[in-house]
């Protein structure tokens, strides 16, 4: 069965098949997240979420473009979403509770894996690392997460983007120089 | 070659695309300058983790709670009225207290007439039902009125 027919069956009421379809990129979307959030359990949150409102609305879904282009576009709205969510709370916090000392607002959520790499970063590090990409642009951290992640093409990215791929090439550019910059100055303060 | 020339290039070093010139200049200077290396070296496992970001996997159990997720979305919404019927009662209280409010409003309003006022409605609605040839009963308001134009 093809994607078009499993959607078909699945707009048709054939909920069961709706498990083929998160098999099939449930993978790929909780990369995305993680990319983003750098989180385990935040990222597998947010893929819950992204499936969950693709349940709900596949039935308006008009073919229009692709569906990954489609269930990935979800995907990054809703990461980005949880960034903001995250920030926003950061700072009612800081306003509530009165400022916190710098070593806990510095703290933000390590990625999570047993890779040898990963554990020769150390949380100052991470931390450094995150506020330079929390600190790009939008479309920048969007065009440079996706491009680092396994298997998306500068045609794909341009596709769940909605821009052209000069675009897309020009944002992830602009992304590697924009943190290069930040990530020097942070690296310089520390060393 | 100076500090400041390495870093607004050290990624292109990094990433090899510098030229072969460029490159050793570069790396003469960082031969002299540990401030210099120490940065390189750092950056580039900072860089290293920021373009392959660890990767990892769903848990095994996704699928089953996302399952939940839609069996609860796909229950049958009546039963929910049951769970907290106060949610869907407020807004039936709510519509029950403006009309009540309108019909006691209304009530109060028309019971509420003067002395003054009940003797001019009586007057009124005694001329109302008239008969075409009666006489108007002198001293009321038709009597008064016609009075008026005879004298013009």
């Amino acid at each position: 069965m093809n994607e078009v027919e499993l959607i078909e069956k699945i707009k048709r009421g054939e909920r069961d098949l709706f498990k083929e379809l998160v098999d099939k990129y449930k993978d790929m979307v909780f990369n995305i997240c993680f990319g983003f959030v750098k989180n385990k359990e935040d990222a597998e949150d947010i893929t819950q979420d992204v499936f969950f409102t693709i349940y709900k609305n596949i039935k308006g879904f008009k073919f229009e473009s692709k569906i990954y282009t489609w269930i990935y576009r979800i995907a990054v709205n809703r990461s980005l979403n949880h960034i903001r969510n995250r920030k926003l709370s950061r700072i009612f916090n800081k306003i509530s509770l009165k400022e916190e000392s710098e070593g806990k607002e510095a703290e933000i959520p390590a990625a999570q894996d047993s890779s040898a790499d990963f554990k020769v970063i150390t949380k100052e590090k991470k931390n450094i690392i995150s506020k330079a990409l929390n600190g790009l642009p939008s479309n920048q951290r969007v065009a440079f997460t996706l491009c680092n992640i396994e298997g998306f093409t500068y045609e794909e990215i341009a596709e769940i983007m909605g821009c052209s791929i000069s675009s897309v090439e020009s944002r992830i550019h602009r992304a590697k120089m924009n943190l290069q910059k930040k990530l020097v100055i942070y690296l310089k303060e520390i060393l | 070659m100076n500090c400041k020339y390495l870093e607004n290039n050290i990624m292109d070093y990094l990433e090899g695309e510098v030229s072969e010139e460029e490159r050793t200049k570069i790396e003469n200077h960082l031969i002299g300058c540990e401030k210099c290396r120490m940065l390189v070296k750092e950056l580039s496992s900072v860089w290293n983790y920021v373009v392959s970001p660890a990767k990892s996997e769903l848990s095994p159990y996704f699928w089953t709670k996302l399952q939940r997720k839609i069996l609860e979305y796909e229950r049958p919404k009546v039963w929910s009225i049951f769970e907290n019927p106060i949610k869907y009662l407020k807004p039936v209280a709510y519509g029950v207290l403006f009309a009540v409010g309108i019909f006691f409003g209304y009530e109060l309003g028309d019971s509420y007439v003067s002395e003054e006022m009940s003797g001019y409605l009586e007057e009124f609605d005694e001329n109302i039902y008239l008969e075409i040839f009666d006489e108007i009963p002198e001293g009321s308001i038709g009597d008064a009125y016609i009075n008026f134009y005879k004298e013009l």
